[in-house]
């Protein structure tokens, strides 16, 4: 006698059924956002770092995707943060710093960008109190979404010679850092997590060093 | 959970011996990676389900088909990874989704009618094998279809007139190709079998 074919396929019903709860337990990533926090760093290996000896840099940090013309700057706050931060570090690393206009061997240039992601999909009535809900809309009963904000900090290190030089084209970089996390937390916590990178940017950049 | 599938397994089944034509096995894995695979992730996995159906086409040998899906997971400390020029600090999460799909032979060692039934057999077949590095807020992936294979040993023991509890192991051998280096990496299973009339 033939198996009834519902019985041929209850092994894989059953299957099926493992998948599920295993995929319920599947493994989530990052808990916490400064799991999230990235630093890449990129440097020139022909230039002489060490023979430099004076820098400049600006205090105020410009937004990038503003009107160059009228740029919007980090918050003053944030931008001391981040400033004094690099500052530490150049000293420490045998650099001094002078002004603008007092001829430095090097520039250092820092700007930072955010970034708004608002992600919507449809859910069940489980994801009402993790987010908030859009009125119905056609196809999707139960619509949430969410929004986070993402920041990046770029520091960027040049040639005083080749910056101030004829040649626009032979002006490239010779360090660059890009830190890059979610803009999540107190103001106080994401500073703490901004100093962090920027302490880990010259950590793992120890050519950048004045032997002058 | 054990006690949810023994109930579910003997509801949809008929009571036939465990010798009779064909088998099914629903299996939990626990999974340990080899070779690159333990490069890659470290840490084995208590992530993994297999399911098997076996036919016996003569004496004690089986032909059949197994499915599997094996999760590996594990989160890097925080480190700079270095590459010419460029450094990038950060914490790694790294995923393995491994989905073999294979053909099997299986072959019965000792008495047909016996409670204990040791087995081994081979598969052969292809994996999907799916690695995924998650670093910062990007995320680098590589999916790939290998041609694998994955010998076997174990053994059933008949708790019931057509259910027995299974333990064995596989080691999955999946082989390189253009995307990704050769893989390796063992499970243990431990299960249920059953058959249908």
């Amino acid at each position: 006698m033939k198996k009834p074919i519902f019985k041929k396929l209850m092994g894989l019903a059953l299957f099926a059924s493992a998948l599920i709860l295993l995929d319920a337990c599947y493994p989530q990533g990052a808990e916490f956002v400064d799991e999230l926090d990235l630093v890449r760093t990129d440097f020139n290996s022909n230039y002489p770092f060490k023979d430099q000896v004076t820098f400049a840099i600006n205090d105020d940090i410009p937004e990038i995707g503003t009107d160059p013309e009228d740029p919007e700057f980090v918050s003053p706050i944030r931008a001391t943060v981040i400033i004094t931060t690099i500052l530490s570090n150049m000293e420490d690393r045998g650099f001094e710093r002078v002004e603008l206009d007092e001829d430095p061997d090097i520039y250092l240039t820092v700007a930072a960008l955010e970034n708004k992601t608002t992600v919507i999909s449809c859910g069940g009535w489980w994801d009402y109190w993790g987010g908030w809900y859009y009125p119905p809309a056609a196809g999707c009963w139960y619509p949430v979404g969410y929004s986070y904000s993402t920041g990046s900090i770029f520091i960027t290190l040049w040639d005083e010679v080749e910056l101030n030089g004829p040649d626009d084209d032979s002006v490239a970089p010779k360090w660059s850092v890009a830190i890059n996390g979610l803009l999540q937390g107190s103001e106080s916590s994401i500073n703490a997590r901004i100093q962090n990178s920027i302490d880990q940017a010259f950590a793992q950049s120890p050519y950048i060093l004045s032997e002058d | 959970m054990k006690k949810i599938i023994f109930i579910l397994a003997f509801f949809v089944t008929g009571f036939s011996a465990l010798a009779q034509d064909t088998f099914t096995s629903l299996h939990y894995d626990i999974s340990v990676p080899l070779s690159n695979t333990q490069d890659y992730i470290g840490r084995g996995s208590w992530r993994g389900v297999g399911f098997d159906y076996s036919k016996k086409v003569s004496g004690n040998l089986a032909v059949g088909f197994s499915l599997g899906w094996h999760v590996f997971y594990e989160r890097k400390d925080f480190d700079t990874y270095t590459e010419g020029n460029v450094s990038l600090s950060g914490i790694q999460f790294r995923y393995i989704n491994s989905f073999p799909i294979h053909g099997n032979v299986t072959y019965f060692l000792g008495v047909e009618e016996s409670d204990l039934q040791p087995y081994v057999g081979l598969g052969i077949g292809t994996t999907s094998f799916n690695m995924r590095t998650e670093m910062g807020l990007f995320q680098s992936e590589t999916n790939s279809w290998n041609f694998s294979m994955q010998p076997q040993a174990g053994f059933l023991y008949r708790v019931n007139y057509n259910v027995a509890v299974l333990a064995g192991a596989k080691y999955y051998t999946i082989f390189k190709n253009s995307k990704i280096d050769a893989q390796g990496y063992l499970t243990f299973n431990v299960g249920v079998a059953w058959t249908i009339d």
